[in-house]
């Protein structure tokens, strides 16, 4: 709450909320901005804005401003499953790896080791060829892609505070494995986690803009679906169908980056300073 | 220093070889494979009775047990042969070595831009700091740091499309052949490629550089009477030299992923579109020995830059 409140002085923080409401408005709010996207006005299809399609037409002649409105929530929609899911399934990994160490460790930094060797988008693909195309297909693939981060900031939590000194105390009084993990390790690991897990949401969005870019998330809408091959081949016609949904992606990464730098600036200590950052 | 070499050099080989796992394990827990991609890829063709399908299973080595297959793999892989391509037939080397030609090319162009980019912006920026130009400069790695790669490349073939009138997605031609024409592909591909990880060291460089020039052998040097240009480029920088080196190799092993998206939207031939091509129609040779060839490449860059990284800091190797 505290990082929350001072996160909110620093110029970026106010900047990267109004964004992240922009973005929830348009989210929430998607099916009824602008027209109908299911509307196929051929008559206008492929036009610039105009005040009746204010973003635009695509080649069927459908609303860009709604069509991006509905892509929007289907991005966002798997990047926060993504998000959610590769924090919960890599911080109870990385927490087992730090607190109980050992081999179990050994054997799960190594395996953390080589997927981050992988690249992510090259990783995330390899399981889309193993689950098949579809927005379940790309939700798995890039949960198994995110799960090393959050696993990895999990980790170091757990083995700092395992070699802490009220974790010694409370031990020293008796406490067992279970009274030290649930009173102490996940109490204090929740807020790094939190951080790199919320970061991860944008990332998530990215990536699932790639992949369906790729041709990946067959039939699911997403933006980065609405930048595949169809739009590749009416860009030179009309620009406006590729860049607004690039456009809206855009945002979405500065939102998350503007809101990260803001919590990182935040909990520094006399970073708010000029000419640091 | 040699026991770390060691060491660094032992852990890699182990990380590689987790790849192999991890690569065969993830294409083999799901139902589908190269037969039945083929099949539903061809509808028009009839469709093939069991008995067919598990002839060309037999055929492709898919009958036999997990284990069996993987050991085949390793074995051959060791032998440098990583066998023939399920959905083609051809031997999987020689349809993957002219590609990874062309993305090491597009790979070291990029990382050029990116260092040079990365360092200038930095330290000017830090040099400058408080000022208009470090407003400017932190903006702009912002910007970049949020713009999806891919989409810009979209819009940069648009653009040039509409102002010149020529396609640069397509077309391609070896840099052998005719080296202006591919600087004109690979160029612009590189520029596009390089916008984030410029836009991350760009960050990292000015920070760090920053710092050193507030420290206390900053103003010892200035009292001696060194001009400010001097101490940032000669002394700051050199400093900023280590946390740069280090995010480098995240943001190299970035860059290969980037470049899978990059070579579809500039129409590159290199290993990312065969990979993506070979994903579509799951041969499973091909898709395992892809990853393989780029976690390599990316741990082979991570120990390079580890290794870097020792020679620049005597506490990494000493501890």
């Amino acid at each position: 709450m505290r990082t929350i409140r001072w996160s909110w002085g620093a110029p970026t923080g106010k900047l990267a909320a109004a964004l992240l409401l922009a973005l929830l408005i348009m989210i929430v709010a998607g099916p009824f901005i602008g027209p109908d996207p299911s509307v196929h006005d051929i008559e206008s299809r492929l036009a610039g804005p105009s005040i009746s399609h204010p973003l635009g037409t695509d080649h069927l002649g459908r609303d860009l401003l709604g069509r991006v409105a509905g892509a929007a929530r289907g991005s966002v929609t798997v990047g926060l499953s993504v998000a959610a899911i590769s924090g919960i399934v890599g911080g109870l990994l990385g927490l087992a790896s730090g607190y109980i160490g050992g081999w179990l460790d050994l054997v799960l930094q190594r395996v953390v080791d080589s997927l981050m060797a992988i690249p992510l988008v090259v990783l995330a693909l390899a399981v889309v060829a193993a689950v098949g195309p579809g927005r379940g297909g790309v939700i798995a693939a890039l949960s198994v892609a995110f799960i090393p981060l959050a696993a990895r900031v999990a980790r170091s939590s757990a083995l700092s505070i395992r070699q802490s000194a009220y974790v010694e105390a409370a031990r020293a009084m008796g406490a067992g494995d279970t009274a030290v993990i649930l009173r102490h390790v996940l109490p204090n690991a929740a807020g790094p986690w939190m951080v790199v897990v919320s970061a991860q949401v944008g990332g998530a969005v990215l990536a699932e803009a790639a992949l369906s870019f790729l041709g990946a998330a067959q039939g699911g809408g997403s933006l980065g679906a609405m930048l595949g091959r169809e739009a590749q081949t009416y860009m030179y016609a009309s620009p406006w169908i590729v860049v607004w949904p690039g456009l809206a992606l855009a945002l979405v990464a500065l939102a998350m980056n503007l809101a990260g730098d803001a919590v990182a600036d935040a909990s520094t200590p006399g970073a708010m300073s000029p000419g640091r950052g | 220093m040699r026991s770390y070499l060691l060491r660094r050099f032992a852990l890699s080989l182990i990380t590689l070889w987790l790849v192999t796992v991890v690569a065969f394990v993830l294409l083999r827990v799901a139902p589908g494979d190269a037969v039945l991609a083929a099949m539903a890829q061809a509808p028009g063709e009839g469709t093939l009775t069991a008995g067919q399908i598990e002839a060309q299973r037999a055929a492709l080595g898919l009958d036999r047990s997990y284990p069996v297959q993987y050991v085949t793999w390793t074995a051959d892989l060791l032998r440098l042969d990583p066998g023939a391509s399920m959905a083609t037939g051809a031997p999987v080397w020689d349809e993957t070595a002219p590609r990874l030609a062309v993305t090491i090319q597009l790979a070291l162009l990029t990382i050029v831009i990116i260092v040079l980019v990365g360092c200038v912006l930095g330290v000017t920026a830090a040099r400058y700091r408080g000022s208009r130009i470090d407003t400017a400069v932190r903006s702009i790695a912002l910007a970049g740091l949020s713009t999806p790669a891919f989409w810009l490349g979209l819009l940069v073939v648009v653009a040039v499309a509409a102002w010149t009138g020529r396609f640069i997605a397509g077309a391609y031609s070896p840099l052998w052949d005719d080296p202006w024409r591919n600087l004109q592909h690979v160029g612009p591909a590189a520029l596009v490629l390089a916008v984030r990880p410029a836009a991350v060291l760009t960050r990292v460089v000015r920070t760090s550089t920053a710092e050193a020039l507030g420290s206390e052998y900053a103003r010892a040097a200035r009292a001696r009477g060194l001009s400010e240009s001097r101490l940032a480029w000669m002394h700051a920088f050199r400093s900023a030299m280590l946390p740069a080196v280090t995010v480098m190799g995240a943001q190299v092993v970035f860059l290969l992923g980037g470049a899978v998206l990059i070579e579809q939207v500039f129409g590159l031939p290199g290993i990312g579109r065969a990979l993506v091509s070979a994903v579509m129609s799951r041969d499973y040779t091909m898709v395992q020995f892809l990853v393989l060839v780029f976690a390599v490449v990316a741990v082979v860059v991570n120990l390079v830059i580890d290794l870097l990284y020792a020679r620049l800091d005597p506490r990494v190797r000493l501890s």
